[in-house]
């Protein structure tokens, strides 16, 4: 039994490695075949030409200073025994060890991003609980209508109308950037809460739709169950019966959905945080694009990919989670652990808890199309 | 006594409406066991739904239990009788319970709702009501989840969810069905060993209410054929389809009754619904037989006509 456990988290691990190399892999050549030449941004643009035309040493010699020199595979083999070694590199504009940069930013992202989160899904969970309960009725034709309109509407564009109005025709929120600066204790986290109000917002409001949409459909199927209909015999209170035994049974595939939106909302906030200058990752991985700073964008693109796919693999181990939420799923655990059963074909709709190697690999293609795209659109 | 006289049901279906219960006149004395056998789609489950006020559709006609009238009670109302008064049990019962709460507090939450007990109380009455359902270990069965429980085992957690609140009336929508020799014995010997409960109770299966019924009913196309003790009905059926209904048994030859019932929409426009199986169908057949009365026996067919 041992032994078992130990191959297992081996196994494991060898996975965690693969994937990580192969993410370090994909990263480094997408960015290697970036147009540009990050001299030029280093030196400017006419120094540059002119180094390029009468001092060719000088370039070369720049090139060495930075790893630049050599072929794409020697580079690449650096890049990888650097990495091994848990050294990301430094900026190639203000010498700063990227993973000081990163961890930065990445606090500052996160100020952004979970409040956002917790707001989308708790009002989410609510706002599509309660519509799913009254299925068909006016409330849940507006709020089903504006959701849709508010899913349909790309997120930066919900910031700019945000901008316009709450920024520019009412002055209520400041138009950008984290702080207004000098202030400390309270004066701060209010200050500091006024800026962040627009963003944290619009980021709420892109999530929330699509949670309301999946609360409400997850509600509509719940409410179907037996055991709702023996809970209305035995005269309950409507909210009782909501809240306490409707709710809580459609809300597990939310347990899913919340933690790939983790994932994929650090992506989704780069435009976000462009917009409102909020200087977080997705300014960072912007302002190094646009500088060609190779290792700022490796690392940062290394842990972008790393943190959504940690957030997908803990969904896909989602045992510890939907264990709290869910018995049951210790009962099969085991039956499956025993061998009596490989699955949890008798408890169906939890299946989707579980990606299939299929899935995983849609994943990590729709990860590196996003990485790509995102790159290529900012050049 | 639940005392059930010309229920109707309408539901609005695209062009018109559709009557599953058609002018039901039933009535089940304190303490008794009462079987309405009939095929699917024959309107058992939506007359036991309209007993509980959870059918929806529009109700005519008068359901009382102890001398309250039901048909017409207000949401609130009807809310504060079930669960106290009347309580259900779920056709398929492996569903029947909520998978995200214990045993114990699902089975002690009629107590909390209905007589305000707090929950650590409901939980303790809700082991001694296990326990007198014939539960080995009740106090550690109620501290797990219903996943735990056996068939068996929920069916009589079910029955204690229904009872702890002293309801009077069980409805029960086909318990036995899915179950093994086994286990029917046990709801047969469970729910024989009900005390003080008036059991209404659905079902397909002839033997398990030969079993436990002490009066049964037949129902077919919405209507009660025939009602009459349970003896009478399995010694000497007189409705025609009740009488294909027993033939059909194995140790009575496995004859199965031939044919369909009419679908929902021709309900109204036929006379006798059962005519075109009818072995014995003649020309007056054509118009809605009238409701015989023979001693002790009720049967809706135009052969018992003279009888009376």
């Amino acid at each position: 039994m041992h032994s078992r456990t130990l191959s297992r988290l081996g196994g494991k691990l060898a996975v965690a490695l693969l994937t990580v190399w192969v993410i370090a892999t994909f990263n480094f050549f997408l960015i290697r075949f970036m147009p540009g030449d990050p001299l030029e941004h280093l030196v400017g643009e006419e120094d540059y030409l002119y180094l390029m035309s009468s001092h060719a040493e000088v370039l070369e010699e720049l090139r060495a200073e930075y790893g630049l020199d050599g072929s794409l595979g020697a580079q690449y083999l650096a890049y990888l025994s650097r990495l091994a070694r848990f050294d990301l590199g430094q900026s190639y504009k203000n010498k700063v060890a990227v993973l000081d940069l990163i961890l930065l930013r990445l606090g500052r992202t996160f100020r952004l991003i979970l409040p956002a989160v917790a707001i989308s899904s708790v009002l989410g969970i609510l706002l599509g609980a309660v519509i799913g309960w009254r299925e068909g009725s006016r409330l849940d034709r507006w709020v089903s209508g504006l959701s849709l309109l508010l899913y349909s509407v790309p997120g930066y564009c919900l910031g700019m109308i945000g901008l316009m109005i709450f920024c520019f025709y009412l002055g209520a929120a400041p138009s950008g950037g984290m702080t207004s600066g000098g202030l400390t204790g309270g004066a701060y986290v209010r200050d500091l809460l006024w800026h962040m109000a627009l963003p944290v917002s619009v980021l709420t409001l892109s999530k929330l739709s699509y949670n309301i949409q999946m609360m409400r459909s997850s509600m509509i199927d719940a409410k179907k169950e037996d055991f709702v209909l023996v809970a209305q015999t035995k005269g309950l209170s409507r909210r009782r019966l909501l809240f306490l035994h409707v709710l809580p049974n459609a809300a597990l595939p939310m347990v899913t959905i919340i933690t790939m939106q983790m994932g994929f909302i650090v992506s989704g906030s780069m435009m976000i945080e462009r917009l409102f200058n909020w200087d977080g990752m997705g300014l960072l991985v912007y302002k190094a694009i646009a500088a060609n700073d190779y290792p700022v964008l490796q690392g940062s693109l290394l842990v972008l990919t790393l943190g959504g796919y940690i957030c997908q693999s803990s969904n896909r181990t989602t045992h510890g989670k939907a264990a709290i939420l869910l018995p049951r799923r210790s009962v099969w655990k085991t039956a499956r652990d025993s061998g009596c059963c490989n699955g949890p074909s008798s408890c169906g709709r939890f299946q989707r808890l579980r990606p299939s190697s299929m899935e995983r690999i849609s994943w990590w293609l729709q990860t590196a199309l996003r990485s790509a795209m995102s790159i290529f659109i900012s050049v | 006594m639940l005392c059930i006289d010309q229920l109707s049901v309408d539901f609005p279906v695209q062009g018109g409406s559709i009557r599953p219960v058609d002018h039901i006149c039933l009535e089940v004395s304190e303490n008794r066991r009462h079987v309405i056998v009939g095929e699917t789609g024959s309107g058992k489950s939506v007359l036991l739904a309209t007993i509980l006020g959870l059918a929806g559709g529009r109700v005519q006609g008068s359901i009382r239990w102890n001398d309250r009238e039901l048909v017409g009670l207000g949401a609130r109302e009807f809310a504060r009788l079930r669960g106290s008064e009347i309580a259900y049990i779920p056709q398929g019962n492996a569903s029947g319970m909520n998978p995200l709460i214990r045993n114990g507090h699902q089975i002690g939450e009629p107590l909390i709702v209905h007589r305000g007990v707090k929950r650590r109380m409901a939980f303790r009455q809700a082991v001694e009501t296990m326990r007198r359902l014939d539960f080995l270990r009740p106090e550690h069965w109620a501290r797990h989840y219903p996943h735990n429980l056996s068939g068996g085992m929920k069916q009589r957690a079910l029955v204690a969810m229904g009872t702890i609140a002293g309801s009077r009336l069980l409805l029960a929508d086909e318990p036995t069905k899915g179950l093994d020799e086994a286990r029917r014995a046990e709801v047969e010997a469970l729910f024989c060993g009900l005390e003080g409960t008036t059991l209404l109770c659905v079902s397909h299966d002839l033997r398990f209410t030969r079993r436990i019924a002490h009066s049964a009913s037949v129902m077919y196309a919405g209507q009660l054929l025939e009602t009459c003790s349970c003896e009478a009905l399995f010694q000497e059926p007189l409705h025609p389809y009740s009488q294909m209904l027993i033939a059909s048994m194995p140790e009575n030859g496995f004859h199965f009754p031939e044919g369909f019932a009419p679908s929902h929409r021709d309900y109204a426009r036929l006379g006798c619904r059962f005519a075109d199986r009818c072995p014995h169908a003649g020309p007056r057949c054509g118009d809605p037989p009238p409701v015989v009365q023979l001693s002790e026996r009720q049967v809706q067919c135009w052969r018992y006509a003279d009888r009376t």
